[in-house]
């Protein structure tokens, strides 16, 4: 844990008070609101939340009945005929999510208070042995294009590029540098219908880059963008 | 936040427990649904514990439990990203949407549940946390004074509020907020050291 230093007390209390739900409603969703502002104070939550987990070893486990698993599964896993199920992908938390679970959650990751994107299409970036995987989707009528580290990281000292392929085109063209774990580029207009029915690939480079307009690094992970 | 020293072999099926639910999360970002169920086998019986210990009612509870493993498989792919132990994010899933339950329950709502059976003795999942987790918060909360640490206690594992902390110590609201806010940050010192 980071040293008691690191924050004022007033914040240690209450992000304390926040992780055991004990604000009230309207200082809770101003915690929340804090929250999606300040990394400083994401982690602190964290840390909180992280340090109380053990408190857990206390409480028996109990065997939930059949019927749960049953339904749970009756809710996520309909619509087998289609191919991709449309997920929530940096949406606003429901009606039935509190801002306590959907901050907890957000909190786990850089929150970016972006609008909802609606995705047309998407790519799953995955290197052959499944050591990088980035999930990518695209909003055409926004030109948006959200990408989810969700496994794997750049080597030590290089950083992540992401290049589109198009099929006929000289070579790949750099849509920019993967610098956060969960990020929104907008894709320039003249690429945008190259992308639809291009491939991402992703490349390790220098920092800041490759500086030649085409990878110099190892092409690490590839995925073909398919329509939703 | 260092992993919890057991000695030889012990540690390492309670590794590859935390290392193949992690795996199994990040699979299912991907729509992977026999690793949703390897997910949900593995750690339900820790999760709904948790529910049952803060609603104190089957019905709820168990709809507590769907409603955490629905969000659990809709937010995979958040999980991944920010790079926590497995348990933490599940366990916090289940304690805050249990906890939104409880809050919402209406005050006349009759509760006659017959009590939960307590599965005796510890079980793989407590094992996965145990080895997982640092275990500081049990020695920092018997450095404070027992009713304070029971306060922590009941705040984090029975959803309790300021008003029934208050009432249950008899004491004043804003004298349990001070304990409470005190102890807080006398436990984050302790965690520090």
């Amino acid at each position: 844990m980071t040293g008691a230093q690191d924050h004022i007390p007033d914040d240690i209390a209450t992000a304390g008070e926040y992780v055991l739900r004990l604000l009230s409603a309207e200082d809770e969703a101003a915690f929340a609101a804090r929250l999606r502002e300040e990394p400083d104070l994401r982690r602190l939550v964290s840390e909180w939340e992280q340090a109380l987990v053990p408190l857990f070893e206390s409480v028996s486990d109990v065997v939930p009945p059949d019927r749960v698993l049953s339904r749970i599964e009756a809710d996520i896993f309909k619509d087998t005929a289609q191919p991709a199920k449309r997920r929530r992908w940096f949406g606003l938390p429901t009606a039935l999510v509190s801002m306590a679970v959907a901050a907890a959650i957000a909190a786990f990751v850089i929150f970016n208070p972006v609008a909802t994107q609606a995705p047309t299409h998407r790519a799953e970036i995955i290197a052959e042995d499944n050591s990088l995987i980035i999930r990518a989707q695209y909003d055409a009528e926004a030109g948006t294009l959200d990408l989810a580290r969700i496994a794997g990281n750049a080597p030590t000292g290089r950083v992540l590029e992401l290049w589109l392929i198009e099929e006929g085109a000289p070579g790949p063209v750099s849509l920019g540098v993967i610098d956060d774990a969960e990020m929104r580029l907008t894709v320039p207009e003249d690429l945008r219908t190259a992308l639809r029915q291009g491939t991402l690939a992703v490349s390790e480079e220098p920092p800041g880059g490759s500086t030649t307009g085409a990878p110099t690094g190892a092409v690490l992970a590839l995925g073909p963008v398919v329509e939703l | 936040m260092g992993l919890h020293a057991c000695p030889g072999k012990a540690m390492t099926v309670q590794m590859a427990n935390r290392e193949s639910i992690e795996n199994d999360i990040a699979r299912m970002a991907l729509n992977d649904r026999a690793a949703f169920q390897r997910v949900y086998h593995a750690t339900s019986g820790k999760l709904f514990g948790i529910c049952l210990r803060v609603l104190d009612h089957r019905a709820e509870a168990e709809d507590a439990l769907q409603e955490t493993y629905v969000k659990i498989w809709k937010n995979a792919d958040r999980y991944a990203a920010g790079g926590y132990s497995p348990i933490t994010w599940l366990a916090t899933i289940a304690r805050n949407t249990a906890i939104d339950k409880l809050r919402a329950r209406k005050i006349t709502s009759d509760i006659n549940d017959a009590p939960h059976l307590a599965a005796p003795g510890p079980t793989p999942e407590a094992a996965v946390i145990a080895a997982s987790e640092s275990r500081q918060i049990v020695n920092c909360l018997e450095e404070l004074d027992a009713d304070k640490a029971g306060a922590v206690r009941g705040a984090y594992l029975d959803g309790k509020s300021y008003q029934d902390l208050a009432d249950y110590y008899t004491v004043p609201l804003n004298t349990m907020r001070t304990w409470l806010r005190r102890s807080l940050i006398a436990l984050r010192e302790c965690l520090a050291r």
